[in-house]
C-alpha cells in the first residue's frame, strides 16, 4: 500500500478518536481542566500574594470585608464598615461576594480564593463556550477546539493584572446566552442555565458582564423571533419562556440589583468622555498588537483563528454570529464612528453608566470562535465525501491548538506584568476609622481598620464629618451629658452602653443609611454621619443594620433557588414546556419569589433616604425667585431655553500662599424642563496659555440639569478653584456655557451671547482681578 | 475500553488537575504580625508626615477645581511615599500605615508642628477617567 492512502487512513482514525473524546464529557473535562490549569499556573503559582493595582486594591477590600463578616463575624456581609466610613455590602456594585466562588474565599482565604477563583471560572468558560459553539452548529471536536479562542481570550488575562476578577462574570456569557436558546425553545433547564448564569455574574460584581449580556442575549431571541416569524404559537411561546428566564433572573439576583439600585439611586453614577476605538485598535485587540510583546492585546483571540473564521463566515447557519459580530464590533468602536451605536445606547438606562466601549469585542470574541468552529465543521462534511480532506480537517485543529497555545502563552505574559506584593499579616485590634487610602485599600480590613478615603465610580453617600483620629467611634458631641462605651462591635451590628443625665445624641463614627435600626431611641441622619437620640437614663444600646432590600434580596434569592430546584427536577421528567397550561405553571414557579420581596416591603418599615437639601454652601436656598443682589447680569441664552442670568466670583487668598480660591456662582433659568445629558463647562482664562476649568454637571453639587425646575432661578456654585499665584496682580476671564457632558460632548448652540461675543459657544461671565 | 473505563480515565485526569492546583496554590506558613517598636513607629509617623504638605501642594496644581480629586491624588503620592519608605526600611507596608494609624490617634509631634486633616472629602470621581 502506497504511504498516502496510509496517512490518510492514520488522519481518519485520529480524527475520529479525537471526535469520540470531545463528545465525552469526561475526556472533554479533562482536556478543559487541564488547559485551565496550564493557562492558569502562574496565578496559582501566586495565589497567596496581593495585587497591588489601584484598582485590585478595592476590589480585593471588598471580597476580604465579607470574608470577616461571614468566618469571623458569623453574619451577612451586608455592611462595609471598613470603606468609605461604611457603604451598603450587598450594595456595592463591583463587590464580587454573591457568587458560588465566594465559597472559595471562605474555605481558603481571600487572595488564594482570587486565584482558584479565576482558574474555575476559566474552567466553566470553556465548558460554556462549548456548548454554545455546539448550539450554533459546530461539531464536537471543532466546539472543543474553539473554546480557549473565548474562554482564554485577551480579556481574561487582561482582568487578572488589573484585579478585575469581577470580569470573570463574561465566562459565564455563552452559559447565559445557551439557556436562553434553550429556554426559548421551551426547555425548563434552559430556565435554570439562563437563569442562574445571569445571576452568577450579577452577583460576581457584574457592572458591565449583566448589562452587556442581557443586550446579547435581546439579540439572541430576536435571531430566533426571525427565523421562526412564520410559526405565530411558537413565538407566543417564546415570549412566555423569555418571560420566565427575566422572573427567575431577577428573584435570584435581588439580593444584589434591590440594593444596588438603592445605591445607585441615592448616588448615580454620573459619566462623560466620548470614548472611541479606531478600527486598527479594534484589529490589535482581537489579533494583537505588532508594537506589543508577543503581539498581545487585551482582547486577543490570535490571528491562527481568521482563516477558519473566514471558512465559516459563508455558512448560512453563522449569519447571526456575523450580525451579532459586527452589531458588537460597531458598538465597541464607540464616538470611533460618524453614527455612534455606542451612543445611541447610551441614552438607555442603565447603559448611561457605561463607559470603554470597547468591551463590546467581548462577544466579537465569542461569535469569532462559533464562526471558526463552524467553518471547522464546513471541512469535516467535506471530509466524509472526499478522505483527503481528512488532513485538512486535522489540520484545522492543529492550526486552533496552535492558536490556543498562542493564548496561553499571552496568560504567562499578563500574568508575569501583576504587581504582586507579600500579603499582609492580620491581627484582631478593636476596629477603628482612620484617614486611610484608597491606593492601599486592601491592607485595612488586615489591620481591622476603615479607610475613610476611597474610590468607587459613583458618588459614595459619604459623611463630611468622619474623622480618622477620634478617640472613640461611638461618643458624645455633648460631653457632659454623660457616657457611651462600646460592649460589643461587629460590621452589621454595634452593642454600646449608654448613660445618659439628659437627652442626649449619640454619634457612631460611619455613614449614616435607611438600614441602621436601633434597639432603644431614634436613628438619625447628623450631616450624613449615623446617630442616635436617646431619653435620659442608662441603655443598652444595640444598632443594627437591616436594610429592607438585603432582607428581601435574600427571601427572593433563596426562593428562586428553590424554583431553579424544583424546575430541574420537573424537566428530568420532561423538559420541554408545550402548552400554554404547562408554561403557567413554570411561569408562576418563577414568579413565586417575589412574594417574598412583597412581604419584606409590607412588613419592614424602612424611612426614605432623603433628597440633598437644595442650598447653597453657604446654606442658602438654591431655588430662588431672581439672581440675588451682588451678581453680574450676563443674559445670555442658549439653546434648549436655557438663560444664564447672571454670575459672581468671589475670592479669597488660601492660608498657606498657594494661591487664591475662587468660587464661581451661576445663575440659570430654564424656560422648560431639560432632556438628560446636559451639563455646565467653565473656564477660567488669563491673558497667554493658562486656564482653569471647572466642568460640572451637578448644578451647586446636587442637582442634574433635567431635576431643574422650571421658570425659577436656579444658584449653581460651582467647588472652590484654585487659581495659582503670581508675582504680579492678574486679571483672569470667566466663560461658561451648556454641552451634552454625558453625550457626544458637543456644545449648545448660543442664540444671544448677552453683553460679548461668544467664542467657540462659550459665552462671558464676568472678568476677575486677583491681586 | 468501556464507557465505564473512559469516564474512569477522565475523571481521574480531572481529579489529578484539581489536585495539583490545590498543590501549586498552597500558601507559605501565614506571617504573623510583629508590631513596630513605638520609637520607629513614631519615626515613621514624622517622616511620612513631613511630606504632606508637599504632595497636597502638587495635587492642587494638577486639579485646581476639584477637592475631591485633590485629595484623591495626593493619597496616590502618599501610596508612593508609604511604598518608598517600607521597602528603605525593610519594613511591612502594613506596619507603615499603623504607624499613621496610631500617630494620628495618639497626636504624635510632626517635624513642622502641624496636625494633619483627618476629615476627608467625600468621594466624587471626575466626569472622565
Amino acid at each position: 500500500m502506497p504511504p498516502a492512502p496510509h496517512v490518510l487512513t492514520l488522519a481518519s482514525r485520529v480524527y475520529r478518536a479525537l471526535r469520540y473524546a470531545a463528545a465525552s464529557p469526561y475526556y472533554r473535562g479533562a482536556y478543559f481542566s487541564v488547559l485551565s490549569l496550564i493557562a492558569m499556573w502562574p496565578t496559582l503559582g501566586h495565589a497567596n500574594a496581593l495585587n497591588d493595582f489601584k484598582d485590585a486594591q478595592y476590589f480585593q477590600l471588598y471580597e476580604e470585608v465579607a470574608r470577616l463578616s461571614v468566618a469571623r463575624f458569623h453574619q451577612l456581609p451586608l455592611w462595609d464598615p471598613y470603606y468609605c466610613g461604611g457603604l451598603s455590602g450587598v450594595g456595592t456594585p463591583s463587590a464580587r461576594f454573591v457568587s458560588p466562588t465566594f465559597l472559595l474565599t471562605l474555605a481558603f482565604g481571600t487572595l488564594r480564593g482570587e486565584a482558584l477563583a479565576a482558574w474555575l471560572m476559566t474552567l466553566v468558560g470553556l465548558e460554556g463556550t462549548f456548548r454554545f459553539v455546539r448550539a450554533r452548529g459546530g461539531g464536537a471536536l471543532a466546539a472543543m477546539m474553539a473554546a480557549p479562542v473565548f474562554a482564554l481570550s485577551g480579556v481574561f488575562a487582561r482582568s487578572e493584572v488589573l484585579g478585575w476578577t469581577n470580569f470573570f462574570g463574561f465566562e459565564l456569557v455563552p452559559w447565559a446566552l445557551y439557556g436562553v436558546r434553550l429556554a426559548l425553545d421551551g426547555s425548563r433547564r434552559g430556565v435554570v442555565v439562563a437563569s442562574v448564569a445571569m445571576a452568577w455574574m450579577i452577583g460576581l460584581g457584574g457592572t458591565y458582564t449583566g448589562p452587556l449580556t442581557v443586550l446579547a442575549a435581546t439579540f439572541e431571541t430576536l435571531a430566533l423571533v426571525v427565523r421562526r416569524a412564520r410559526r405565530p404559537r411558537a413565538l407566543g411561546l417564546m415570549a412566555g419562556m423569555g418571560l420566565t428566564v427575566a422572573l427567575l433572573a431577577a428573584s435570584l439576583s435581588a439580593v444584589r440589583l434591590w440594593p444596588i439600585a438603592e445605591t445607585l439611586t441615592a448616588s448615580p453614577r454620573i459619566l462623560g468622555g466620548t470614548p472611541a476605538t479606531s478600527l486598527k485598535e479594534a484589529w490589535d485587540f482581537l489579533f494583537g498588537a505588532r508594537s506589543a510583546p508577543f503581539w498581545r492585546d487585551d482582547f486577543l483571540v490570535g490571528l491562527p483563528v481568521l482563516p477558519l473564521v473566514a471558512l465559516g463566515l459563508w455558512r448560512r447557519r453563522a449569519l447571526p454570529l456575523v450580525l451579532a459580530g459586527a452589531l458588537s464590533l460597531w458598538l465597541a468602536l464607540g464616538y470611533g464612528v460618524h453614527y455612534s451605536l455606542f451612543g445611541v445606547l447610551r441614552t438607555v438606562p442603565p447603559f448611561t453608566m457605561l463607559r470603554a466601549p470597547e468591551r463590546f469585542l467581548v462577544f466579537v470574541a465569542l461569535a469569532l470562535a462559533a464562526i471558526a468552529a463552524i467553518g471547522v465543521r464546513r471541512v469535516e462534511a467535506a471530509a466524509r465525501r472526499r478522505p483527503g480532506m481528512g488532513v485538512l480537517a486535522l489540520a484545522c485543529v492543529a492550526l486552533l491548538a496552535g492558536d490556543t497555545a498562542l493564548l496561553i502563552k499571552d496568560q504567562f505574559i499578563h500574568a508575569a506584568g501583576r504587581q504582586m506584593v507579600p500579603a499582609p499579616a492580620a491581627s484582631d485590634d478593636d476596629f477603628r476609622q482612620m484617614r486611610g487610602n484608597r491606593w492601599l485599600a486592601a491592607y485595612f480590613p488586615y489591620m481591622n481598620r476603615g479607610t475613610l478615603t476611597c474610590f468607587d465610580d459613583y458618588d459614595i453617600a459619604q459623611s463630611a464629618d468622619l474623622r480618622g483620629d477620634l478617640p472613640a467611634e461611638e461618643f458624645l458631641r455633648d460631653a457632659g451629658s454623660g457616657t457611651v462605651k462600646r460592649a460589643a462591635w461587629s460590621p452589621n451590628r454595634i452593642d454600646l452602653k449608654v448613660t445618659l443625665t439628659r437627652p442626649a445624641r449619640v454619634y457612631v463614627n460611619q455613614n449614616w443609611h435607611p438600614g441602621w435600626r436601633a434597639s432603644a431611641g431614634s436613628v438619625v441622619s447628623d450631616g450624613g454621619l449615623l446617630a442616635v437620640d436617646l431619653p435620659a437614663g442608662v441603655h443598652d444600646l444595640t444598632l443594627r443594620y437591616l436594610p429592607r432590600s438585603g432582607v428581601g434580596g435574600v427571601g427572593m434569592g433563596v426562593l428562586g433557588l428553590v424554583a431553579a430546584a424544583l424546575l430541574l427536577w420537573r424537566s428530568r421528567r420532561d423538559d420541554l414546556v408545550r402548552t400554554t397550561r404547562e408554561w403557567g405553571g413554570t411561569a408562576a414557579l418563577c414568579l413565586a419569589p417575589f412574594a417574598a420581596g412583597l412581604l419584606t416591603v409590607g412588613l419592614m418599615h424602612e424611612p426614605r433616604r432623603p433628597p440633598a437639601p437644595l442650598v447653597t454652601p453657604d446654606n442658602e436656598p438654591m431655588i430662588v425667585d431672581a439672581p440675588p443682589a451682588g451678581t453680574t447680569p450676563v443674559n445670555a441664552r442658549f439653546a434648549q431655553g436655557i438663560l444664564l442670568q447672571a454670575g459672581r466670583v468671589q475670592l479669597e487668598p488660601r492660608s498657606d500662599g498657594r494661591g487664591t480660591r475662587a468660587t464661581l456662582e451661576l445663575d440659570w433659568r430654564l424656560d422648560h424642563k431639560l432632556p438628560p445629558g446636559l451639563g455646565v463647562f467653565v473656564r477660567f482664562e488669563k491673558p497667554g496659555t493658562q486656564h482653569v476649568g471647572a466642568d460640572h454637571v451637578l448644578l451647586s453639587s446636587v442637582m442634574l440639569p433635567e431635576a431643574a425646575p422650571v421658570g425659577r432661578t436656579i444658584r449653581d456654585f460651582s467647588q472652590t478653584i484654585t487659581l495659582p499665584p503670581s508675582k504680579e496682580p492678574s486679571t483672569w476671564t470667566v466663560r461658561a456655557g451648556v454641552w451634552w457632558a454625558r453625550r457626544d460632548e458637543t456644545r449648545l448652540e448660543v442664540i444671544d451671547p448677552g453683553s460679548q461675543p461668544a467664542p467657540d459657544r462659550a459665552v462671558f461671565v464676568t472678568d476677575v482681578r486677583v491681586p | 475500553m468501556t464507557p465505564r473505563h473512559h469516564s474512569l480515565v477522565g475523571g481521574s485526569v480531572i481529579v489529578l488537575v484539581f489536585a495539583a492546583a490545590m498543590v501549586h496554590s498552597a500558601p507559605p506558613r501565614p506571617r504573623r504580625y510583629v508590631p513596630t517598636a513605638t520609637k520607629l513607629a513614631e519615626e515613621a509617623y514624622e517622616e511620612l508626615e513631613a511630606h504632606e504638605s508637599e504632595e497636597r501642594g502638587e495635587a492642587l496644581k494638577k486639579f485646581p477645581a476639584s477637592e475631591w480629586s485633590q485629595q484623591d491624588e495626593f493619597h496616590n503620592r502618599e501610596a508612593s511615599v508609604v511604598r518608598d519608605y517600607a521597602k528603605k526600611h525593610r519594613m511591612p507596608v502594613r506596619n507603615v500605615l499603623d504607624a499613621f494609624d496610631r500617630g494620628a490617634h495618639e497626636r504624635w509631634p510632626t517635624r513642622d508642628g502641624s496636625v494633619p486633616e483627618q476629615k476627608v472629602i467625600p468621594c466624587r470621581p471626575r466626569l472622565t477617567y
